[in-house]
């Protein structure tokens, strides 16, 4: 099976290219002739062991070659800087579109207004998906700021338009199967997020020192999703902060500004910055951190890699209690209440530094969940499967096409539908149903 | 019987379908029924417009005409032979191509379309689905009985018929030149013609009747022709009337067609007819199911070089190139072509 | 998920859902040609909240029998049935409803029961119990004892429930009264709304009239302004025009007024020399003035003028002879000759003069110089030309050439008819300068041509009137 695959690669900094398809590659490319896709001007030369690497511009590309591979995936995030080609191409050939993040609207933002700067279009997408409505609150958004962006994300996250034109959909949480099902329109499944693990890992062989300081590790880009104030709020008030170190892995936007603030708070022994930091060097702080504090809030429906991440190396964490996260087992992770995290957080500290073996058991139980649920096999065999099957998706994709186009043209002439739509529907069954 | 001939026009542009649409209906008629012939215009492109004119011919009713009834309805070209009807022939000339055996070719529009898998996908299955709900299905010819079999597993049987006007075909005594008849387009290969007529030892002369569709291939040809230095050797004859066609094929001394994957191709025939020998290649399809090898003609390599050594073989070998000419036509005889026959199975 | 099925309602939800989102795009253009907006339309009366149908499809009857009337039969049929009640049976179930026979568990438990709604299988809990005892309700006789104990045991809650029907009419009338101030209310304020912007629109027309009036004189005004310039300058440019394509045929070099003034010395004759030979036109032109003298040179004959108490004027291209003249005291301007002509009035000169100067012309400037030459003279008026006399032979192919400006030798039969052709009259023509040093000496008819054609004259005059106007 010949098998086209759009997505991030690495050395590409986000999770998508690091975790994810470096986690499934070995199996997907064992299991079928793979295409990567990419448009980035450099890529790991290891990657081509694997799989044949071919360079793309959205406005350039070859369509006889992607029409003679049997089907297409798409990955795409929120993160415009990695995925707006990808989204571009998916747009005019088909192929069904694996949904890192279920609620998309900063990718649109950042495309439309950023990078296009087509106010236009992104005022007329809203239009098109949520009516009057969007559009009021999108005009408001971008003239006055009265609502801010999670308000959009929430109400009107553009999922829709993110799978414009797809076949299928794979994504990687219940909350975001529910929200793609509700839609009505799109087959959609679900399979955990996978995580490589090498075999024979147990987690025993980490080197954690038994005594204060205990490190806390936070990683990853530091958005304001990450509730990185929370954090530090809660530090400050801890009589018993000074038994933890806390380090921060990671792209900051505006660093200097949080440096004032550590500074500020009186917190410069304890909390170190350390800037975007390699694999290998993140993964040795992962071996020996004690606790991860791994926050989102608001979710954009993602399941994260960086949580398999931490789980990889039987670490307990703090997350909070939204979305794919509330979906985690209580003795895998502890939650953080978003009406009450500082106070959460607080609580939890102070529990570890009673008795920390709770907790390590947390780690171990992750480690578990890690190895049994999130099974790249397990996936890559998802993946396969949906392949094997695109034939039919196509197909009926083309019905879902020609209604679309049939009610298009009735549309201009009538409004009265009766029984029109019926009789529609059953002469498109005919040619396309099974 | 009251019997509509359906079949695919694309306006301003006239070929062999529509002479083959208009011999079965003039046939039909003379058997003494009411036939028309019911065409519906096509775009196939973009690719999309193809799934558009599916779902159209689906909602057409012709099961009958101001009240009185369609008693038949023969399906003759993709995708008016997807028109519902409960008495359903179909005779197909060919499918939509570019999906199927084309889809890799260099010739084909609809792989280079983003959207180009997603409607081939739907078109197979459209034919598929629908091409069986006809009481039968017939082909132009083995070549497209064969690849409906094997790209949509449905068998079917072909069907000949007489090219138009079969019986004014005459014979001649062979004059010094080979005869190319046929629209002047990359498919036909007359370019292939031209360089295996360079390559001949013997001072060969080939002529050409036909036009172009486009004004600039002829022009494209002819300075090929000069390039290699044929001037004197090619004849381009353009558009002729039929009865000069006929003398053509009467006084040749053999005619040469090797088309790329042809579906039927009157032109076998008409040579057949004027008792002459036909030169052809491996891969042309239709006329090989006619042409046999070193008895009524000769079957080469597409290559120059074979193409020439035929030319160079007939232009030595006159008798036997005339021998091979009359068992050409003795061939055709036994073939039972006949429209009485075609409108036998087809009302079946 | 594993094989998605097509299924037709699907597919027909699409097409309705098109056909809806063109009629939206349809309507949008003229709802925008009014002036009362969708947007700020008074909103829409709603007594009941909307029914959301659940994803999963499980519903507890409670979430369904808040609904009343309308509003339950269509939730009840979206619930269990997915998909909404068409006409008649909208109808049919209002109609048992509202009669009393039926309630409204009946009507659930009904649709839950039909073929239907057991292939859609909704959850519904809650439902059997209460569905059982109406059941129970309804056989005969028994059933009637049934119900009379049920509706005893139920009276207490009957009352309430009596009671708080009766408050929850009451506050939907209040609701609705409401709702109808405040859409009069509303309607009011755009009626006022509206008249005023009309007057606004009033007032602003007459605005636009009187501008428009005030805009249109004005314009007037510039463009006949305008007008007049164009005229102006078109005129001037075509005289520009005549004047630069007579300098082409006659282009002063500036450069090479030094060399002239050289070879005039060299070769012409001393100022002594020349002088003497003037004195022989004073004659003609005593009571001419003023005298014109073209290409009036190192000024020779405009001091003899003014010795001799003429007005004379000259002019001369060269612009250091016209230097040195002025030093001497000499009225000459630096000009092209036909340029100075052409800016002189007509009938402004007694007298025009031009010695040595038409064998440097092109045949066309020759020719517009003679037609200057007659506008400009009073009648009365006389024109003198002198110039190398071509009869000579050695004059003709040798001396006339020592000047490099010089053109081509002037016959004199060739000037007596250009004259004549141009209206001069009274022409007369006089030999001038024989070299009688270079005769050769003896008698007979030889010698007689010899010198005739070698040393005979070697310059000639010609002379012509403008007679009248």
């Amino acid at each position: 099976m010949k098998i086209n695959w759009f997505c991030p690669l690495p050395p590409a900094r986000t999770s998508v290219a690091d975790d994810y398809l470096v986690g499934i590659l070995p199996s997907l490319s064992q299991h079928s002739e793979l295409t990567l896709w990419t448009d980035q001007n450099n890529w790991d030369r290891s990657l081509e062991k694997l799989a044949m690497v071919r360079r793309y511009e959205p406005e350039r590309i070859s369509w006889p070659e992607l029409n003679h591979a049997d089907v297409t995936f798409y990955n795409i995030g929120n993160n415009h800087l990695f995925h707006a080609s990808i989204w571009q191409v998916s747009r005019r050939h088909p192929g069904i579109v694996v949904l890192h993040d279920s609620r998309v609207y900063n990718f649109f933002d950042s495309l439309y207004r950023g990078q296009w700067r087509d106010l236009e279009g992104y005022l007329a997408e809203l239009k098109r998906y949520y009516g009057n409505e969007g559009l009021r609150a999108g005009t408001e958004f971008l003239s006055s700021g009265a609502v801010n962006i999670d308000f959009m994300t929430e109400h009107y996250p553009l999922t829709p338009l993110a799978l414009e034109n797809c076949l299928a959909v794979v994504v990687h949480t219940q909350e975001a199967f529910e929200q793609v099902e509700a839609m009505q329109y799109w087959p959609v499944v679900s399979a955990a997020l996978p995580r490589a693990l090498p075999p024979h890992r147990d987690g025993n062989d980490t080197v954690r020192s038994a005594i204060p300081p205990y490190r806390l590790i936070m990683f990853g880009y530091m958005g304001r999703n990450r509730r990185l104030d929370a954090v530090l709020e809660a530090l400050v008030t801890l009589p018993e902060r000074d038994s933890f170190q806390l380090d921060i892995f990671g792209e900051i936007p505006d660093e200097r500004s949080l440096r004032r603030r550590i500074g500020k708070l009186g917190l410069g022994g304890l909390v170190q910055l350390h800037g975007y930091t390699h694999e290998t060097e993140l993964n040795k702080v992962l071996q020996t951190s004690h606790l991860a504090i791994n926050l989102r809030y608001p979710t954009m429906g993602e399941a994260s890699g960086s949580q398999l991440r931490i789980w990889y190396h039987a670490l307990p964490s703090l997350v909070t209690d939204v979305g794919w996260y509330s979906s985690l087992s209580r003795d895998t992770v502890a939650h953080v209440r978003p009406e009450h995290e500082i106070a959460d957080i607080q609580s939890y500290l102070q529990a570890f530094l009673k008795d920390p073996e709770p907790f390590a058991k947390m780690g171990q139980r992750g480690l578990r969940t890690l190895r049994e649920q999130h099974d790249p096999d397990k996936y890559v065999q998802t993946i396969l499967n949906l392949a094997a099957n695109a034939r039919q998706f196509t197909v009926r994709k083309s019905a879902y096409d020609l209604a679309r186009r049939a009610g298009t043209i009735m549309g201009s002439w009538t409004s009265n539908a009766g029984k029109e739509p019926i009789r529609i529907a059953e002469k498109i069954h005919e040619i396309c149903g099974r | 019987m009251r019997i509509l001939i359906a079949t695919v026009q694309i306006p301003f542009i006239r070929g062999g379908a529509e002479i083959h649409a208009e011999g079965l209906r003039d046939a039909l008629c003379r058997a003494g029924h009411e036939a028309e012939i019911l065409a519906i215009p096509f775009k196939w492109y973009p690719p999309e417009k193809i799934l558009d004119h599916i779902l159209a011919c689906r909602l057409l009713d012709v099961s009958e005409v101001a009240g009185t009834r369609v008693d038949r309805v023969i399906g003759l070209r993709f995708p008016a032979y997807l028109i519902p009807h409960p008495n359903k022939v179909l005779w197909i000339l060919h499918q939509h191509r570019t999906a199927y055996e084309l889809w890799d070719h260099a010739l084909s529009d609809l792989v280079y379309y983003p959207n180009g898998s997603q409607v081939r996908d739907a078109i197979e299955e459209a034919d598929r689905k629908l091409i069986p709900e006809a009481r039968a299905v017939f082909t132009n010819s083995r070549n497209v009985a064969q690849r409906l079999r094997r790209f949509c597993d449905i068998e079917s049987t072909p069907l000949y018929h007489p090219p138009p006007n079969a019986e004014k075909f005459y014979s001649a005594s062979a004059e010094d030149y080979l005869f190319f008849p046929s629209r002047l387009c990359i498919p036909k290969r007359q370019e292939l013609a031209l360089e295996a007529l360079a390559a001949t030892r013997n001072p060969v002369r080939l002529s050409f009747a036909g036009t172009s569709d486009h004004p600039d291939y002829t022009a494209k040809l002819q300075s090929l022709a000069r390039k290699l230095k044929l001037q004197k050797r090619v004849e381009w004859l353009g558009g002729i009337s039929e009865e000069e066609k006929r003398s053509r094929y009467a006084s040749a001394l053999a005619v040469v067609y090797p088309p790329t994957d042809e579906d039927y191709g009157y032109v076998t025939l008409e040579a057949m007819l004027a008792s002459k020998p036909v030169i052809t290649c491996r891969d042309s399809g239709g006329p090989l199911e006619f042409v046999e090898d070193q008895a009524t003609g000769l079957i080469t390599d597409p290559t120059p070089d074979a193409l020439a050594a035929a030319f160079d073989f007939v232009w030595e070998n006159r008798d036997q190139a005339e021998g091979w000419g009359r068992a050409g036509r003795v061939r055709y005889e036994n073939l039972n072509l006949s429209w009485d026959y075609v409108i036998k199975k087809l009302l079946a | 998920m594993n094989q998605p099925r097509l299924e037709i309602d699907d597919l027909a939800a699409v097409v309705r859902e098109s056909m809806a989102a063109v009629q939206k795009n349809y309507h949008a253009p003229s709802s925008a040609t009014q002036t009362v907006s969708s947007e700020t339309a008074p909103p829409k009366l709603k007594l009941q909240p909307d029914f959301q149908p659940r994803v999963d499809h499980r519903y507890h009857i409670n979430d369904l029998l808040r609904y009343h009337d309308r509003a339950f039969v269509q939730a009840a049929y979206r619930a269990v049935l997915k998909r909404s009640p068409d006409e008649p049976e909208l109808l049919r179930g209002l109609k048992e409803l509202r009669s009393g026979n039926v309630n409204k568990i009946d009507l659930l438990a009904d649709l839950r029961l039909s073929p239907e709604g057991r292939a859609k299988k909704v959850q519904l809990d809650g439902l059997v119990f209460p569905a059982l005892i109406r059941r129970l309700g309804q056989i005969p006789l028994f059933g009637y004892v049934v119900r009379l104990g049920i509706a005893f045991v139920r009276l207490p809650n009957l009352i309430r429930d009596q009671r708080e029907f009766g408050s929850y009419v009451l506050s939907q009338h209040e609701q609705i009264a409401d709702f109808i101030n405040l859409t009069a209310n509303r309607l009011t304020e755009r009626l006022n709304t509206l008249a005023a912007e009309q007057k606004t629109i009033a007032e602003r027309e007459g605005d636009v009239e009187k501008r428009q009036e005030d805009f249109e004189s004005v314009a007037g005004t510039y463009f006949d302004d305008l007008k007049q310039r164009i005229d102006t300058l078109t005129r001037d440019t075509a005289k520009q025009l005549r004047a630069l394509r007579f300098r082409i045929g006659d282009l002063a070099d500036p450069e090479l007024d030094a060399l002239y003034v050289a070879l005039e010395d060299r070769f012409r004759g001393t100022r002594e020399e020349i002088k003497e030979r003037f004195r022989e036109y004073l004659p003609y032109v005593k009571e001419k003035a003023r005298v014109i003298d073209l290409g009036c040179g190192r000024g020779e004959w405009l001091e003899l003028l003014k010795e001799n108490g003429i007005q004379a004027q000259g002019v001369d291209s060269n612009g250091l002879q016209v230097v040195q003249c002025c030093g001497r005291g000499l009225d000459v301007t630096e000009q092209d000759l036909l340029v100075y002509l052409k800016g002189m009035p007509d009938e402004s000169a007694g007298a025009v003069t031009g010695f040595h100067i038409i064998e440097h012309l092109s045949f066309n400037a020759l020719m517009a110089l003679l037609n200057e030459v007659m506008r400009v003279l009073r009648p009365g008026g006389i024109v003198i030309f002198e110039t190398p006399n071509p009869e000579n032979i050695v004059v003709g192919s040798n001396y006339f050439y020592l000047d490099p400006t010089h053109r081509h030798p002037l016959p004199t039969d060739l000037m007596e008819f250009l004259f004549k052709n141009r209206g001069f009259e009274k022409i007369e023509l006089l030999a001038l300068h024989p070299w009688d040093s270079g005769r050769v000496a003896g008698e007979g008819e030889l010698a007689e041509r010899f010198n005739g054609y070698f040393y005979g004259p070697m310059d000639y005059a010609i002379v012509g009137r403008k007679v009248s106007a």
